[in-house]
């Protein structure tokens, strides 16, 4: 008897103990869906927008690096004769799918981050029924309408077709790579446009890590001027787009020159309100940029990794400005002493623009703070030299005008023919000068097609020569994974 | 054993003896006398003889002889013994009798340990195999149970994947079986699950058992995917307080070390390379060191040999167990503590460990028995930076060792000496280390068994387990860390996990009579698991050294981070085994399992296993030879769900913002089907024991299916995350194994046992759901090499096929003519210098892309085996131990990194590589290796060049024991005393340039990737044994 109780106690026991719950949610993530879905208030839906520039910074050898590294691929930089060094493929115009995959990888996998990112919060976020209150939700998902153009934007000028995925939900399926212009028109415009209708004249940081609405209309301008060259070369129609664009923000936005040009590159004075219109912002402890070794030459004493050199010819052109005496570095203290950069180890000039964000650790670190410029003022003013005088083939005084102004600021000499072709020549000039090393070479001279006119030598064994693009090669894997054709020459 | 029966026992048995003689004496019958030896001549003390039918018998006595009065001459005389088989003699008038008892198979009625329960032994139907924990650590003494479990066991390997004292063996059951759940075989220490072999005094172990087919392991249907090893401790002997202690030390050293050149010759060697690549690129020599330098580092007055200071010339690791046990008829305990002290062979790694049980039972009532079991483990180690990227041994190989590692300020020289790229100097890595990483488990277990009716019983048993860990770690200012990120850091990180387990068993065990024997098992379990993890980390501290990981808040920047989760298991079983006239046996079983980790979470594992002991057929009852010939068939069904959980939930995740505030990114997809991952096994077996134990053999071969196995499938990038947790994919795993026993000399002064077991495994992709039917496998660094391809093998190395390298003939050769009849060479062609690298371009498009990459070797070993011997002479025992691994390749990336094309570790443009004195030079042009040229597009990726055969044979062991003869133990009032020597691995024989082979297999999913793998030593080891 008492052994049946005993046995009935632990039966009630084993069945009152259990049962173990098979439901068990997460205690220490939200899911996207209750996070985007279900937005608690404005501040965490922009706290969402934010993490779009994180998404785009990616990691350490993220945007940064990478679009730096393909940026050698123009006239204005170099890197040292090390061994193994895959940035000359670059620098000779071969990129190479076995020898450096990392930049293709790194590169499509960041935007397509974004993209996605992005998507979830187009596609997932609630707009309230309260007229203002969706104003200002719409004001926050702007931003990612903007970062998915501008994904999208900086695609279809690297590898040109691209798979074109607007919803989460299409994400899912195997998809083809779209003709560049269903790029351009079904995402990119109608996306900048959405952003320029919805984003706040003033940008929600107070900074220009955020976007507003003259942001994504300088954007928009140079998606027009990437439209109106190659390879859709719709000329003039689009070059008058952008005119119009730029003109807007000029007459419009009260932005201004930030009055001297060494100002825009100071890591105390990143945050101001100043010229730049957008821009991803680095902290070397949380997000850091990679100015630091890559940019020292490999003799310094602090020690460099010596990636990106200037390249020498490039700065013997170089107008005898302001710019150029905040943008290049020409002697550096060694082991042994100073030397000049003709009788150093790699006999190359470093470049020097970006030697505030170290915060003094010349070269100690990979890791910097500062900032990586996408757009700023001077685009809005270039834009419009540019666009104006091929748009109408003659050169105006608002033109010149902007031409000078950044001329003027740097005290360099002034253009003044009012010759359509000589203006053109003097503004794409001009913007090398201005954007040196800000990763726009590469593009102004994929889109004017002069590539061939500034690395003749390489221009003729280049693989986009032989192949008549100017692509690099989608990753090996996404061709394989999807059963696409790379693009021709891979 | 015979001789150690008491003499009071002897003096009752002859007095007994004497009361039967007085009895006989009544009758006029003849008087027998006789002896009774064992099959290898010695006498049997104590048998008992009988005459049949009468009550007249004696037992034997010192010299096992016997004196039987008033036998009648036509009777017969039935001999026994306890331990041998039972023997009917016809007397037939002889007055004189040797009769000889054949011991019985000892095997045979043996009962081993499987799942919820125990079985005979010749009942099983599943493939189970068994070590006799004592015996193993015997022949191979070791502080962890794992590795002395190597080579013992068909089909399961065990591989000492690193010389690491902080790293365990790593062990699988009948080879890899899935890719993102992948998991070692689930380990059962007294019928708990969830245990970790490492984590357990390894003199407490009684017996281990592994299960290894899915007839077998089904009753663990949810875990049992990997294999089952159930662990029994050993309980404490009755009336009877034995203490017991073993202790050893073992001194390590290195088998080999890596040949490096002196500072001399690597000085030279720099000059050779500024020589050499300048003119490749049309410029001037460049003397990196002059000849009065050269003369110092061939003089040995500078210059520094990182290769031997990475090493202790000697490593000391220190083993004491202490063991207390005894009771009485009701209650009887078990107490023991270990410590452990394990210096490794490279400076500065170590662990110290120690554990302790207290065990006791007790019978409360006649059907009640209750015991709890309270154990647990203390672990404390610490050691240098060993990973794939930049970890020391590659960096210290390859360091230029003409720069001394400080500097007169005591500053480390972090300077390649040619290149003049920064890099951290590898003593760094050594002397600046500040880590510990402390794991405490303690494990609390209870059990009531009740015998409800006869035959049946009840048994529940409850488990909790706590978990904590402390992790810290400090950067200093000299440190790896400060190098890259120019500053300091300390951290500390906590887990807080615990868990419980509940099994509830029902069984019916029943003879219900000659014929039919009956095993019934219902189970009802469930399990649950809360894991807590928190991390605080700062960043530049201002007194690191001081204050460190102890004062995480002086410092200038922090950061923390936390972590929680929930899991459960809930299962339910139901299990019978049936033997039908001893020979004919089915065992059959239904798991359901219900896993909180997946979406789909019920499954249901059924298995069913056949038996025929064919020796028990009446046509086989005259094949004296043979003792035992079982043939056994079974199939099962198992799942296997241990992915992290929640991942059927999306995820978001908090980054930093630059300003300091965090905002909230997409993180990994919700994966949104998950259901068990489950495994098919068919096994067919033989077992079979010949000349009364004296030689037995198992055969089994089997084939297992993992379906919808749990597989990151590799997603296009798109997609925005580049995998995809799904079920899909196929493993197949087939092979056999061979298990061979033998006694060929067993006499009274000698006794040699041998084991031999032999196992092959092919694992293989049948099915891998990408486009083109491969991906990668998923990680860095030594992951990149692999590739899974659908129809091939696990582990399948994928690159470039190396072809030497381009002669300058070669390359000024025409390689075709062109359509407008000029001839293009090979130089215009694949744009090659000499002395250049050459690898196949296999579509001929006169590019080295990944359309040229193919398969180039495979890591998985297609047989390995092990040869354990045991003699035993007189006092003396000493055992030998073998093993071999065949058929395998191995990825040489610790030699490839002498190269400086390994991605994952910075080189200098020359490196201290004896291989590069034969590099291609002008004067050398059949060299096999690149010379120093100017290559602008150097081709990178795995290639064949680094992949070499990793076949070896491997002695383990070899130990010499003496145990003090009985007489003088008795005299110290020991039990036994034990004094014994042992070496670990004192040899190997292999092709493989490497340092230690075996290490390359440690990581079961990146077998055959040498990546710097830490070499296991060469052990002597001493120790004492004994017990009061």
């Amino acid at each position: 008897m008492k052994k049946i109780i005993y046995l009935a106690i632990l039966g009630c026991l084993s069945i009152n103990t259990s049962c173990v719950d098979l439901n068990q949610s997460p205690k220490s993530f939200l899911t996207e869906e209750e996070y985007i879905q279900t937005p608690k208030n404005i501040t965490s839906l922009e706290k969402a927008a934010t993490g779009l520039y994180n998404d785009l910074w990616s990691d350490n050898y993220g945007f940064n690096c990478r679009i730096m590294r393909l940026d050698v691929c123009a006239d204005q930089l170099t890197t040292c004769p090390k061994p193994n060094n895959s940035l000359n493929y670059f620098i000779d115009l071969i990129p190479s799918l076995s020898a450096n995959d990392a930049d293709q990888k790194s590169l499509w996998s960041n935007f397509f981050k974004v993209i996605t990112s992005t998507n979830k919060i187009i596609s997932g976020t609630p707009i309230p029924t309260d007229v203002q209150e969706a104003a200002k939700y719409k004001a926050v998902i702007g931003e990612a309408y903007f970062m998915r153009a501008l994904s999208y934007f900086y695609l279809v000028r690297i590898f040109g077709e691209v798979p074109l995925i607007t919803n989460s939900a299409e994400s899912q399926n195997t998809q083809t790579r779209k003709p560049v212009a269903d790029i351009y028109n079904k995402v990119i415009i109608p996306d900048l446009e959405f952003a320029i209708a919805n984003l706040p004249t003033a940008s929600r940081s107070g900074n220009s890590g955020t976007p507003n609405k003259w942001a994504a209309k300088v954007c928009l301008a140079d998606v027009y001027m990437n439209i109106a060259g190659w390879p859709l070369k719709q000329g003039a129609p689009a070059y008058a787009k952008a005119a119009e664009l730029t003109l807007d923000i000029i007459n419009n936005s009260g932005l201004k020159l930030t009055p001297a040009y060494g100002d825009l590159w100071k890591e105390a004075k990143k945050l101001d309100i100043n010229e730049h219109m957008f821009t991803l912002i680095h902290d070397a402890k949380f997000n850091a940029s990679q100015y630091g070794k890559s940019f020292w030459p490999r003799d310094y004493v602090g020690s460099g990794w010596a990636d990106y050199l200037a390249q020498p010819a490039y700065m013997n052109k170089y107008p005898n400005d302001d710019r150029k005496k905040f943008n290049f570095l020409t002697q550096w203290d060694t082991k042994t002493g100073k030397v000049t950069w003709d009788k150093s180890m790699d006999q190359l000039p470093a470049v020097s623009k970006y030697q505030d964000y170290d915060s003094g650790k010349h070269g100690l670190s990979a890791q910097s703070n500062g900032l990586t410029p996408i757009y700023r003022y001077a685009d809005a003013l270039l834009i419009y030299a540019e666009a104006s005088n091929l748009a109408t083939g003659s050169v105006n005084a608002k033109a010149l005008e902007c031409i000078q102004a950044i001329q003027n600021r740097s005290h360099s000499t002034l253009t003044t023919t009012t010759d359509s072709k000589a203006f053109d020549q003097a503004v794409i000039d001009e913007r090398g000068w201005e954007f040196f090393a800000e990763f726009r070479r590469w593009f102004d001279l994929v889109r004017r097609e002069k590539v061939s006119e500034v690395k003749p030598t390489q221009w003729n064994s280049s693989v986009f020569k032989a192949n008549n693009h100017y692509y690099l090669p989608i990753p090996a894997d996404e061709i394989q994974m999807n059963g696409w054709n790379n693009n021709s020459g891979y | 054993m015979k001789r150690k029966l008491s003499k009071l026992k002897l003096l009752y048995f002859v007095l007994v003896g004497s009361l039967f003689c007085l009895q006989a004496m009544a009758q006029e019958k003849i008087t027998l006398n006789g002896l009774v030896i064992d099959n290898t001549g010695l006498p049997i003390i104590g048998a008992s003889v009988m005459v049949q039918k009468t009550t007249n018998g004696t037992i034997t006595d010192i010299d096992g002889k016997f004196t039987l009065k008033n036998v009648s001459p036509k009777s017969n005389l039935q001999v026994s013994f306890i331990g041998y088989k039972t023997l009917s003699v016809p007397v037939d008038g002889k007055k004189n009798l040797t009769i000889k008892l054949e011991e019985n198979a000892k095997t045979l009625d043996e009962v081993v340990v499987v799942g919820y329960g125990v079985q005979r032994k010749s009942d099983l139907t599943g493939a189970v195999t068994s070590v006799k924990a004592t015996d193993a650590m015997k022949n191979t003494p070791t502080s962890n149970i794992a590795e002395a479990l190597q080579g013992r066991l068909a089909g399961v390997s065990v591989i000492s994947g690193s010389g690491d004292p902080n790293s365990d063996a790593t062990i699988r059951v009948r080879g890899v079986n899935s890719i993102s759940a992948e998991t070692g075989p689930l380990v059962v220490i007294d019928g708990f699950i969830g245990g970790n072999l490492n984590s357990l005094n390894p003199s407490d172990i009684q017996s281990i058992e592994v299960l290894k087919d899915a007839s077998a392991s089904a009753v663990y249907g949810s875990q049992g995917a990997n294999g089952v090893i159930l662990v029994t401790t050993k309980s404490a002997q009755k009336d009877k307080v034995v203490v017991s202690f073993n202790g050893f030390a073992n001194l390590k050293t290195i088998i080999k070390r890596p040949d490096v050149l002196s500072p001399g010759e690597f000085a030279n060697l720099a000059n050779a390379y500024g020589k050499e690549y300048n003119e490749s690129t049309g410029k001037p020599a460049k003397v990196y060191y002059t000849p009065e330098q050269i003369g110092n580092f061939q003089n040995g007055t500078d210059g520094y040999d990182y290769v031997k200071n990475m090493f202790n010339s000697l490593a000391v690791a220190q083993n004491y167990e202490l063991s207390i046990s005894g009771g009485n008829d009701k209650t009887t305990f078990l107490t023991s503590l270990r410590y452990e002290d394990n210096q490794g062979i490279i400076k500065n790694s170590q662990s110290k460990q120690f554990n302790w049980r207290l065990k006791v039972d007790s019978q409360l009532k006649k059907w009640l028995k209750i015991g709890v079991n309270f154990w647990g483990d203390y672990t404390k180690s610490s050691g240098p930076r060993m990973d794939s990227y930049e970890g020391l041994l590659i960096s210290a190989i390859n360091f230029p060792n003409t720069i001394k590692p400080q500097d007169q300020f005591g500053n480390y020289n972090n300077e390649f000496a040619v290149g003049g790229l920064k890099a951290y100097n590898p003593m760094g890595y050594i002397n600046e280390i500040d880590n510990n990483n402390q794991v405490l488990n303690n494990r609390m277990q209870g059990y009531v068994d009740f015998k409800i009716i006869d035959g049946l019983t009840f048994r529940s048993q409850m488990g909790i387990t706590f978990n904590n860990n402390l992790v810290c770690n400090l950067d200093n200012e000299k440190s790896y860390y400060q190098f890259k990120n120019s500053m300091t850091r300390a951290s500390a990180s906590s887990r807080w996990n615990y868990s419980w387990l509940n099994t509830n068993i029902l069984n019916y065990t029943k003879d219900i009579n000659k014929d039919h024997r009956i095993n019934a098992t219902a189970v009802f379990e469930q399990s649950f698991a809360s894991k807590y993890q928190h991390t605080g980390t700062s960043s530049k501290l201002m007194f690191a050294d001081k204050l460190g990981y102890n004062a995480l808040g002086w410092a200038d920047s922090f950061q923390a981070t936390s972590n929680s989760e929930d899991t459960g298991l809930l299962s339910g079983m139901f299990r019978v085994n049936y033997v039908f006239k001893n020979r004919y046996m089915v065992t059959a079983s239904m798991r359901a399992d219900g896993s909180s980790n997946l979406e789909e979470k019920w499954d249901y594992f059924p298995s069913v296993a056949l038996a025929w002991d064919i020796k028990q057929e009446s046509f086989m009852q005259d094949v004296d030879f043979l003792n035992q010939l079982k043939v056994r068939v079974g199939y099962g069904s198992v799942g296997n769900q241990s992915i992290p959980p929640y991942r059927q939930q999306s995820m978001m995740s908090p980054v930093r913002n630059p300003d300091g505030t965090t905002s909230y990114v997409v993180d990994r997809p919700r994966a949104p089907y998950l259901k068990w991952e489950r495994n098919n096994q068919i096994n067919a077996g033989v077992d079979a024991s010949f000349f009364n134990g004296r030689l037995t053999a198992n055969v089994d071969w089997y084939n297992k299916t993992s379906k919808d196995i749990l597989l990151e499938v590799r997603q296009p990038a798109y997609t925005g995350w580049p995998s995809l947790l799904k079920n899909s994919g196929e493993i197949k795993n087939t092979g056999f194994e061979i298990t061979l026993g033998g006694d060929p000399i067993v006499n009274k002064d000698w006794s040699w046992h041998t084991d031999v077991t032999l196992s092959h495994n092919k694992g293989t992709f049948e099915k891998i759901p990408t486009l083109n039917k491969m991906q990668n496998q998923a990680g860095k660094y030594e992951n990149e090499i692999f590739k899974m391809i659908e129809g091939q093998k696990l582990g399948t190395f994928w690159g470039y096929t190396y072809e030497g390298v381009w002669k300058t003939a070669d390359v000024s050769a025409v390689h075709h003519v062109a359509t407008d009849g000029t001839n293009v060479t090979n130089a215009q062609f694949y744009g090659v210098v000499p002395g250049q690298a050459k690898y196949k371009d296999v579509n001929g498009d006169g590019k080295i892309n990944t359309d040229d990459q193919g398969i180039i070797g495979n890591g998985q070993p297609t047989f390995n085996w092990g040869w354990n011997n045991s003699v035993k002479f007189r006092n003396f025992d000493f055992s030998l131990f073998i093993i071999g691994y065949h058929g395998f390749d191995i990825y040489n990336a610790t030699k490839e990194s002498g190269y400086g094309t390994l991605a994952s570790i910075g080189a200098d443009v020359v490196t201290p590589k004896r291989d590069l004195l034969n590099r291609w030079t002008k004067e050398n042009e059949d060299s096999n290796i690149p010379g120093f040229v100017y290559v602008k597009t150097p081709t990178r990726g795995s290639n064949s060049r680094f992949v070499e055969k990793g076949d070896f044979v491997k002695i383990k062991s070899i130990t010499l024991g003496y145990n003090l003869p009985s007489t003088i133990c008795k005299s110290m009032k020991f039990n036994n005393l034990r004094v014994y020597g042992s070496i670990q691995n004192p040899f190997h024989i292999t092709k493989y340039s490497g340092l230690d082979p075996e290490a390359a297999l440690g990581n079961p999913l990146t077998q055959g990737a040498d990546w710097g793998a830490y070499p296991n030593g060469r052990n002597f080891l001493f120790g004492l044994n004994f017990s009061f």
